[in-house]
């Protein structure tokens, strides 16, 4: 008996011992060591292994499936089950007894996951947490993703108001017997006629130059349309109503200008489409084919004047001149930027060939021709400083606004889905007209329109911000160049297009708003171009009348000048001098130094536009920061800052300059 | 008289780290020792038991080790750490002010003398 006794605790025994060794892991024996979790029993095996009730293994079982823990976890949870029921055995009580007193299965496993959980390691509750945070991230970037898609989609632009007849209100306002258009039709279309082919690429050349001969031809030949062209320059109002479409009596003429090599276009190429465009289209798609048209009837007039003064014609050249101005007059009479920097384009050939004329064939102008022409000059769009006009911009940008946006009734709305897509187009299309990456790169930008909604300005907000830039180039437009110094709205701009969140919350902003401070600085040039030619005509009454040239330009006011203009870079008065006897009316020019009446020295480039470099404006602070520079200057900084002052009258081409 | 779920997640960890301040046990031992010396009113299942082990070990209140017992059966017996006996410390000294002001509403019998704890 004792043998038995014996044998049976010792199989017992090795029992036991194996039962350790399958269950307790060698971690709890070795406080640093680890044994990968895949060598150690899963507790499945351990449940099996241990000397319970099948009820009893099925509920543990049960119990750990349930809490879906790490496998070494599991494998605790088990054996501590295991081992609290073997003592409920051992201690008496039934398999029922204990089952029963046991709990709820689902919501043992819950909290022993929970609490099991707790323990687990600082990494891993780290990961965890952060997991958490990116899903709640992404979780609230998707609801906000999906509130902006909805208020974006559902939104539509409220077209309301027709900008178009804001626009041709001026023309509208035209008596129909004062309308100029429709005679400077006729004659282009006389001029379009069967030898427009040969003349086409002549227009705009002069007595020298290659072609003339062949333009001289043309012209003598078409007298009929250049007088109508004079007669129409005449009118009150040119009367050209713009619009989407060109109309009927206009494609003729529009198909039959061949566009000649070389001229500068201005038609107005907007094949950006609104999806809202079926009753009321976006302004920027205005026809503006009168532009290209009159520009080159004022270069056929300037080409006139010349050949008149070769036949010594002087009613002629007057008469082209006084045409040409009043072309420039006309094309303003549409308020947009574009119109009015053709209109500066064609004053200022007027003024060219008027200038050059006058250094050359004085004796073709008698003193009434001279003081007309100053006047012409003088009062052209309303006399003053020439200033282009920022209206029409505004205007175009209402209309844009109103193609994009909502409107709430209080003057504000919000971005919709068709408004990003055409300000998607619009940007394609600036950015390809100035050279730069679109802020809209690919396709990927619609995935997030939602987004660019959600961060864009408002309405009211976007034209308040643009109001406030047109304030800022309104001031800066009134301020005499010698006044000003860092333009502050290319601050603001450049500021902007520095900052992403700015991008994209003013961005149609940053392709509508025009290039305000260039066509400020354009506006001053130009009114200095028109001063010196005024002096100019006053210096040569003087002359005759005198016999001699001035020795100041003091001497001309106040018969001849109400005053001496000033030189616009510097704000003292326009220089003059005599050099050889002869008079020079010269700026001091880019570097803001008087050099004497130095020209513009080309050396082995040649001649090419003359005044060009020496006339362009640079705020004083960069002016100084480049006369600092150490050592010679580089090509680059000779091209900015030429030693030489601008050279006004007599033109630098001219066979009169001493 | 069965108890409250909120008062009883108060009382449990408390009865709990009270019982291991005596000495270690295990978990059978706990629920037993739980039910005996409360009269029943304490009674929690395993399935209450073994989470309250394993939050109050995750505390670091308590600590498990698996030792052999006896009889050769292997069992984790919980003891209680520094940290658990200064928590208990402040958890009687909150159950004992709230039995004094429970007594002065006339919500407990005040005690004669002093206030007196269940013996095993």
């Amino acid at each position: 008996m004792s043998g038995q006794r014996s044998v049976s605790h010792s199989a017992f025994s090795i029992g036991a011992r194996l039962w350790k060794i399958a269950t307790i892991p060698i971690d709890d024996y070795l406080p640093f060591g680890r044994i990968p979790g895949l060598l150690r029993p899963s507790y499945r095996v351990i449940v099996a292994a241990s000397r319970l009730p099948p009820e009893t293994k099925g509920l543990v079982r049960r119990v750990v499936q349930k809490t879906r823990l790490w496998r070494h976890e599991k494998r605790d949870v088990a054996r501590e089950l295991i081992a609290h029921f073997q003592d409920g055995l051992g201690s008496g009580r039934s398999t029922e007894e204990l089952i029963a007193s046991f709990g709820e299965v689902k919501q043992a496993a819950r909290m022993i996951r929970r609490a099991k959980k707790r323990v687990r390691p600082v990494v891993w509750q780290v990961w965890k947490r952060g997991w958490q945070t990116i899903g709640c991230t992404l979780l609230l970037a998707l609801v906000v993703y999906g509130v902006a898609a909805a208020r974006l989609l559902l939104a539509s632009p409220a077209v309301s108001h027709d900008y178009l007849a804001d626009l041709n209100a001026t023309a509208a306002a035209v008596p129909e017997a004062d309308r100029a258009w429709p005679i400077y039709r006729a004659a282009l279309m006389s001029l379009y006629g069967s030898d427009w082919e040969a003349a086409a690429p002549n227009v705009g050349v002069q007595p020298g130059d290659e072609g003339w001969k062949t333009m001289s031809v043309f012209l003598a030949s078409n007298q009929p349309a250049l007088a109508l062209l004079r007669e129409a320059s005449a009118k009150p109002g040119l009367g050209f109503i713009t619009g989407f479409a060109i109309a009927p009596e206009d494609q003729v003429l529009v198909r039959r200008g061949v566009r000649p090599t070389g001229e500068d276009t201005v038609e107005k190429q907007s094949p950006v489409t609104s999806p809202s465009e079926n009753d009321n289209p976006v302004l920027m798609r205005v026809q503006l084919f009168q532009l290209m048209h009159l520009r080159r009837a004022s270069l056929l007039c300037a080409s006139d004047a010349f050949r008149a003064a070769e036949e010594k014609d002087g009613k002629t050249v007057v008469a082209d001149l006084e045409a040409m101005i009043g072309m420039a007059e006309h094309v303003r009479e549409i308020p947009m930027m574009i119109d009015d920097l053709v209109s500066i384009s064609i004053l200022t050939r007027a003024m060219g060939a008027a200038g050059l004329l006058l250094a050359e064939h004085p004796e073709l102008f008698t003193d009434d021709d001279l003081t007309r022409l100053a006047h012409r000059f003088a009062s052209f769009s309303g006399g003053g400083s020439i200033r282009v006009h920022l209206t029409g911009e505004r205007i175009m940008f209402l209309d844009v606004l109103q193609h994009v946006y909502t409107d709430d009734g209080d003057g504000s709305g919000r971005i919709t889905g068709e408004g990003l897509e055409f300000l998607r187009l619009l940007d394609q299309q600036s950015a390809s007209f100035q050279a730069q990456a679109p802020l809209l790169v690919s396709s990927a930008e619609k995935a997030l329109a939602p987004v660019r909604g959600f961060l864009m300005a408002d309405r009211a907000e976007m034209l308040r911000e643009y109001d406030a830039l047109t304030a800022l180039a309104a001031a800066e437009t009134a301020t005499p160049l010698w006044q000003r110094g860092e333009s502050r709205i290319e601050v603001h701009l450049s500021r902007s297009d520095d900052s992403p969140l700015d991008r994209a919350r003013y961005q149609p902003l940053l392709r509508l708003i025009p290039v305000f401070r260039h066509v400020s600085v354009t506006g001053e040039l130009t009114t200095q171009m028109r001063d010196a030619l005024l002096t100019a005509i006053a210096l040569e009454l003087y002359r005759r009348r005198h016999g001699a040239w001035p020795q100041s330009l003091q001497s001309l006011a106040p018969e001849l000048l109400p005053t001496v203009p000033r030189d616009r870079f510097d704000g003292r008065p326009l220089k003059y001098r005599l050099i050889d006897g002869s008079p020079v009316l010269y700026s001091v020019g880019t570097d803001l130094d008087d050099d004497g009446g130095k020209p513009l020295d080309l050396g082995p480039r040649g001649r090419g536009r003359p005044g060009t470099y020496a006339a362009r404006w640079l705020p004083p602070q960069r002016v100084e920061q480049l006369k600092r520079t150490a050592g010679p200057m580089t090509s680059e900084d000779w091209q900015l800052l030429p030693d030489a002052d601008w050279i006004l009258w007599p033109p630098p081409d001219s066979r009169f300059h001493p | 008289m069965r108890i409250e779920r909120e008062l009883m997640r108060g009382a449990g960890p408390v009865a709990v780290l009270k019982l291991l301040e005596q000495r270690q046990m295990y978990g059978y031992e706990l629920v037993e020792a739980i039910e005996r010396r409360s009269a029943g009113v304490l009674a929690m299942g395993q399935s209450t038991l073994y989470p309250m082990l394993y939050n109050l070990e995750a505390k670091g209140l308590i600590r498990g080790r698996w030792r052999d017992a006896d009889n050769g059966r292997s069992r984790k017996y919980y003891a209680l750490t520094a940290r658990g006996k200064r928590r208990l410390a402040h958890d009687v000294r909150q159950w004992r002010e709230l039995s004094r002001a429970m007594a002065n509403l006339g919500i407990l019998p005040k005690p004669a003398g002093g206030p007196r704890e269940a013996t095993a």
